[in-house]
């Protein structure tokens, strides 16, 4: 890869680290807001959402990565992308299917987006694994 | 889609990496098209064309 694409691979992974302490950083400030002040339930329910405007943020500098790279790494990010939504969608459809006849514990939804993140960053290592070395 | 790139990389001396960035593509890219995993849009099949000086038709062969 040229030393073009690898700086700026670089300074993607910079940015996506920062808003990842970003949302950590949020995350933490709000729960310990949250447990030790006694404030109103509007207070309180901004409190326990604001953790996602960074991770809009971090949504925002992906797609615009994506639209950077070149149509192949595109289409294998977006191949990952479906694997990950339905293989997430059909594991919480079966849970909640599963729930309806058996007690089964509740897993917050919250686990949702990491849960596609995961999958997603699996899906894409496995596609391009296949074609790493130079014939 | 079958083509030629493999050949007329290796008649050129160039390696996958030295490919891709006169493509400004990623080495992953330029290999998914030699093992034809993957076939170009049409603008870097003319990319392609243009760095090996041939016609696109020289190195793609359409035949299934």
């Amino acid at each position: 890869m040229s030393n073009e694409l690898d700086k700026k691979e670089k300074k993607f992974l910079v940015k996506f680290m920062l808003h990842i302490a970003m949302f950590l950083a949020v995350l933490a400030i709000s729960v310990v807001m949250n447990e030790t002040n006694n404030l109103s339930i509007y207070s309180t329910g901004f409190l326990a959402m604001s953790p996602v405007i960074p991770v809009i943020f971090l949504l925002r500098l992906v797609v615009n990565h994506y639209r950077s790279l070149d149509e192949y790494i595109q289409r294998v990010m977006g191949e990952s992308l479906l694997w990950a939504v339905g293989v997430v969608g059909c594991a919480g459809m079966a849970y909640g299917l599963l729930s309806e006849m058996v007690v089964v514990p509740t897993i917050s939804p919250s686990f949702m987006l990491p849960a596609i993140a995961v999958i997603f960053g699996v899906a894409q290592f496995i596609k391009l694994s296949g074609n790493t070395h130079e014939e | 889609m079958k083509n030629r790139l493999r050949v007329l990389r290796a008649e050129k001396g160039w390696s996958q990496a030295d490919l891709a960035e006169k493509l400004g593509v990623s080495r992953q890219a330029v290999n998914a098209i030699e093992t034809g995993k993957h076939d170009p849009s049409l603008t870097l099949a003319f990319a392609l064309a243009d760095a090996f000086g041939q016609r696109i038709e020289d190195l793609f062969l359409h035949k299934e």
